[in-house]
């Protein structure tokens, strides 16, 4: 008798499962050039027979804020997560992702996924130009490639710095520059950054950053 | 014939267990890896990664780094990208090993933070197998 007990109650188990159905887990968006941020609503019900209760909610980045109006929802009643993605510091194509922990007995774990273009009017590679302490005096190159969509400018030509002389060469009209960069003196360590205002479509935009560098390669940080 | 109902039942009850606790294992978001996972390119475990003494980096949020880090790792992480760059870049002598790490070996963001640190002109990155799991797993 008892056996049966056992068998009958891990069918009833098995029936009453509760159950959430997701609207739309993946979603995307094309932001405009300085736009701040995003919002996305990730919309669900529950298909269940029992309550379901969303025990967690977790984006994957500290851009990312996600809220939940409240935790826990009865057969057939809809609910929402919304989803607020901070895009002030970025630039390029990004994937993220929300993880979403419930008592859905079917998918107890499930990950919304946004993935939002932001425009990238321009790339500079590398960013970074160094040389070493008693290094042979010569140029280093960083390659700006423009995004053909855009009308991008820079108000720099060149500049003479402490140890630095640097200058901005077109290769390729409104597509690729090239800056040259020059230390005159790699007898000291020295370091600059150096801020190239920049006119997209005619407005002004945030100063592209290049750090220049005379290292000491015997700096070394402290291991653990 | 007592005792053949026994085992029936009882074999029956393990047959139900184990399938359940196999159940289990499959939908658990936190089951252990039965197996160890296969070194990607760029990628270094921890023994070969202290072996080089490298400037570490920890490509998670702020506010796990806060919690908890490898001794001197200094953060990097794309929210905090560019005014967290210089500071590494002050850091780093040119010549040393980089190892950037993340949470563990499911996460993606070092490999990501990696790329953009070459991108940017980092030489020898590399990406911790196993991330800050595999640091705290090896008692560390």
């Amino acid at each position: 008798m008892k056996f049966k007990l056992l068998i009958l109650s891990l069918l009833t188990f098995t029936t009453l499962r509760a159950e959430l159905f997701w609207e739309n887990i993946f979603q995307n968006y094309k932001a405009g050039i300085n736009e701040p941020k995003v919002d996305f609503v990730y919309k669900f019900k529950n298909i269940g027979k029992t309550n379901i209760t969303i025990t967690k909610v977790q984006p994957s980045c500290d851009c990312t804020f996600a809220k939940i109006s409240k935790t826990t929802y009865k057969p057939n009643e809809s609910g929402e997560i919304s989803v607020s993605f901070d895009m002030s510091a970025r630039t390029g194509l990004q994937k993220k992702e929300i993880r979403v922990e419930s008592t859905d007995t079917k998918n107890p774990v499930i990950t919304l996924v946004f993935e939002v273009d932001i425009p990238q009017p321009f790339k500079i590679v590398p960013r970074l130009i160094f040389w070493t302490l008693g290094e042979k005096i010569s140029s280093k190159k960083s390659v700006i490639t423009i995004d053909k969509s855009y009308d991008v400018k820079f108000e720099l030509q060149e500049a003479s710095f402490h140890h630095f002389f640097i200058r901005l060469n077109e290769i390729k009209k409104d597509e690729i520059y090239e800056l040259e960069v020059k230390a005159t003196d790699t007898s000291h360590a020295d370091s600059i950054s150096v801020e190239i205002p920049i006119l997209i479509d005619d407005k002004p935009s945030k100063p592209a950053t290049i750090y220049i560098e005379i290292k000491d390669p015997k700096q070394s940080s402290s291991s653990p | 014939m007592e005792i053949k109902k026994i085992i029936f039942q009882s074999s029956l009850l393990f047959c139900i267990a184990l399938v359940l606790s196999l159940v289990h294992y499959k939908i658990d978001p936190h089951r252990p890896l039965l197996t160890r996972t296969p070194l990607l390119k760029e990628e270094i475990d921890l023994k070969e990664a202290l072996l080089l003494n490298p400037l570490w980096v920890d490509s998670r949020s702020d506010n796990d780094y806060f919690h908890g880090h490898i001794p001197h790792a200094l953060p990097l992480n794309e929210d905090h990208w560019e005014e967290q760059l210089p500071i590494i870049f002050n850091a780093w002598n040119g010549t040393q090993n980089i190892v950037v790490y993340c949470s563990s070996q499911s996460c993606h963001t070092s490999k990501v933070i990696a790329d953009q640190m070459r991108s940017a002109g980092f030489l020898n990155v590399y990406v911790l197998h196993g991330g800050w799991e595999s640091w705290k797993l090896n008692g560390r």
